[in-house]
């Protein structure tokens, strides 16, 4: 993804208001069908309006990125926390839309997202991209971000709801020797 | 060698700031434990104002006690969201000090999170585990799925310098 010196100039970072929620809705859709997972976001406009505006504390923020007076991309972040070093950011949603690709838009996200951290004391900004997003990665490796598996082995786990509901029920699966190389994680059927 | 605790010889409760003395002490040994002893750089006094002074806290602990004075294990968690699913929640720590380990203590905790995680409508409980943990067995047995492996997520950090001279600079 470059960055042309003179376009970066033209794309403006806004906090996101909860009018521009619609406009986010699509784009998540955008960026789901971009994933090949089209039906995979569930969450309604209202939802979002929700949990983003209406709940103490909010349980998400967004930047809005604009060019050319339209809205080109969003990242969508949450207040996270270190042991280690307090306060974090993590990016669930970074987004542009692809007919304002290649113009600066998600280095602007991104630039405006660090002075936010910078000017909170936030220490640590995380997120997870796939690991075959070639653009991203070059962008990412821009920035000076490491990547916790390479450097660290540190890995990404998750227990979807039918798992939270059949641990908290009380339930364990058997356990399995390890695979040579990294764990293979069974489910709950 | 260690047998299981009957139940109700452990308790697992929300955290109060009185804890956090404790808690730093295993933090540490979560990091020493993960051959990254100078990691952590909050004092105790730091743990207390984000968790039981700021509004909102800046994240969630429980602990794991015995006998209402020994404390054997801790977990930090916090709410994160996804776009597709909304509501969330993020185990940072899950940690047992050394001598009280397979006795089920960790299970306990795990197991409190994740009630926590179904009472507030949580769709997601995600964490990070280095893949040389032996813990890697434990969270198999919940049902947990290593995105790393099935969807080849990697997980990005941008920290230090990096952070602050990108911020500068763009």
């Amino acid at each position: 993804m470059s960055a042309q010196s003179g376009a970066a100039a033209a794309v403006t970072v806004r906090a996101a208001t909860r009018d521009d929620m619609p406009l986010v809705h699509n784009m998540i859709y955008e960026l789901a069908a971009h994933e090949g997972v089209a039906d995979g976001p569930k969450l309604s406009i209202q939802d979002l309006v929700s949990d983003g505006f209406e709940q103490s504390p909010a349980w998400f923020f967004v930047l809005i990125a604009e060019l050319d007076g339209q809205v080109a991309g969003y990242a969508l972040c949450n207040r996270a926390y270190s042991s280690w070093t307090g306060r974090a950011v993590y990016v669930e949603d970074l987004w542009v839309s692809e007919r304002h690709r290649r113009r600066g838009v998600a280095r602007a996200l991104l630039r405006a997202l660090c002075e936010r951290c910078a000017a909170e004391q936030v220490t640590r900004l995380d997120w997870h991209v796939l690991e075959d997003n070639a653009p991203a990665l070059a962008l990412y490796a821009r920035l000076g971000a490491r990547d916790l598996y390479r450097s660290e082995r540190r890995l990404a786990l998750r227990l979807d709801e039918p798992c939270i509901l059949a641990v908290a029920a009380g339930h364990l699966l058997p356990s399995t020797p390890p695979q040579s190389g990294a764990h293979i994680f069974p489910r709950f059927d | 060698m260690s047998n299981k605790y009957k139940s109700g010889e452990v308790i697992v409760r929300a955290a109060t700031k009185h804890d956090m003395s404790a808690v730093a002490e295993m933090i540490q040994e979560l990091a020493d434990y993960e051959k990254m002893s100078d990691g952590p750089k909050l004092s105790i006094k730091d743990l207390v104002h984000d968790g039981f002074e700021k509004q909102p806290p800046e994240f969630f602990c429980k602990v794991a006690e015995k006998h209402k004075e020994n404390i054997l294990g801790y977990a930090i968690y916090f709410p994160v969201y996804s776009t597709w699913e909304g509501r969330a929640l993020m185990l940072e720590d899950l940690y047992v000090r050394m001598n009280e380990r397979r006795r089920g203590v960790g299970r306990l905790l795990f197991d409190a999170v994740a009630k926590e995680a179904s009472a507030t409508g949580c769709c997601r409980l995600d964490f990070h585990v280095l893949e040389w943990n032996p813990a890697c067995s434990f969270y198999e047995s919940k049902g947990a799925v290593n995105l790393t492996n099935k969807e080849q997520w990697c997980y990005y950090r941008l920290t230090g310098d990096a952070l602050r001279d990108f911020a500068k600079d763009g």
